[in-house]
């Protein structure tokens, strides 16, 4: 059986990234199991290529959604709280 | 002579509201960003907060970490990523709304999009902060989706792409 094969380039680049982005690139390079330059390869193909719409994304989320008789603006509420909880873990973590 | 689209900033929850629902106005502002009738501008601070806040959100939604992840990267493929942003503007009652504007004014950005009460209250010229950010920002507007979305209208009344 003949293998479809890939054309690839090999791009030289220098990332600059944070000390927090570097540590959570590595870590999430080590679940994935492959290298950690296999892993920003499948990251960039990945943002360069068409996204799903959201509708793909979301899936099950907007059926729950639907089925909770959530109205939208109630969902902006929601979200609103969702986002200042979010910061005030964050700002709990960095002054920690 | 074709109108270039407007530069504009959306809020994270823009983006989470249009993943959950995607059929309102956050989700038709997705769109009219990933069909180029506004120019999206973000940043890796934006992405990352899209990233992070499904772990605060509803549990009866259950977006997953997956889900959240693959939304940023969404994002990252049709908007311009703009890093290293200046401190210019500090919100007067909540820091962290301050990197949306000064985002926007790093990118030349018209319009940030957002229903923050926060955020909104910038726009509101009969209060003293909303005054004082109009007299220094007078080119940067905030709008809710439903604003934005009625102007992208009055700029194409046929419905055409600009």
């Amino acid at each position: 059986m003949e293998m479809e094969q890939r054309i690839l380039s090999e791009i030289p680049v220098v990332l600059r990234l944070s000390k927090d982005a570097e540590a959570k690139l590595s870590e999430r390079a080590d679940a994935s199991g492959q290298p950690l330059a296999d892993y920003i390869s499948t990251l960039v193909e990945s943002v360069v290529g068409t996204p799903r719409t959201l509708a793909e994304i979301s899936g099950p989320v907007h059926h729950r959604f639907l089925a909770s008789g959530t109205t939208d603006e109630e969902l902006s509420g929601e979200l609103e709280k969702a986002k200042h909880d979010m910061r005030a873990e964050r700002r709990g973590r960095q002054a920690s | 002579m074709t109108v270039p689209p407007p530069r504009v900033v959306y809020d994270c929850n823009i983006f989470v509201q249009s993943l959950i629902n995607f059929n309102g106005p956050a989700g038709r502002c997705f769109q009219k960003a990933k069909d180029g009738r506004v120019l999206l501008i973000a940043s890796p601070y934006v992405l990352g907060e899209v990233r992070e806040i499904y772990q605060k959100t509803p549990a009866k939604y259950g977006i997953t970490g997956e889900q959240a992840d693959e939304l940023a990267r969404a994002i990252a493929s049709f908007a311009t990523i703009v890093a290293d942003v200046p401190d210019l503007f500090h919100h007067p009652y909540d820091a962290d709304d301050s990197h949306y504007v000064n985002l926007a004014l790093k990118a030349d950005a018209r319009i940030i999009v957002s229903r923050d009460r926060h955020l909104l209250m910038l726009a509101d010229g009969t209060r003293a902060e909303g005054k004082d950010f109009q007299s220094r920002f007078p080119t940067l507007r905030i709008l809710d989706p439903v604003q934005l979305l009625r102007e992208l209208e009055l700029l194409t009344p046929s419905g055409k792409s600009p």
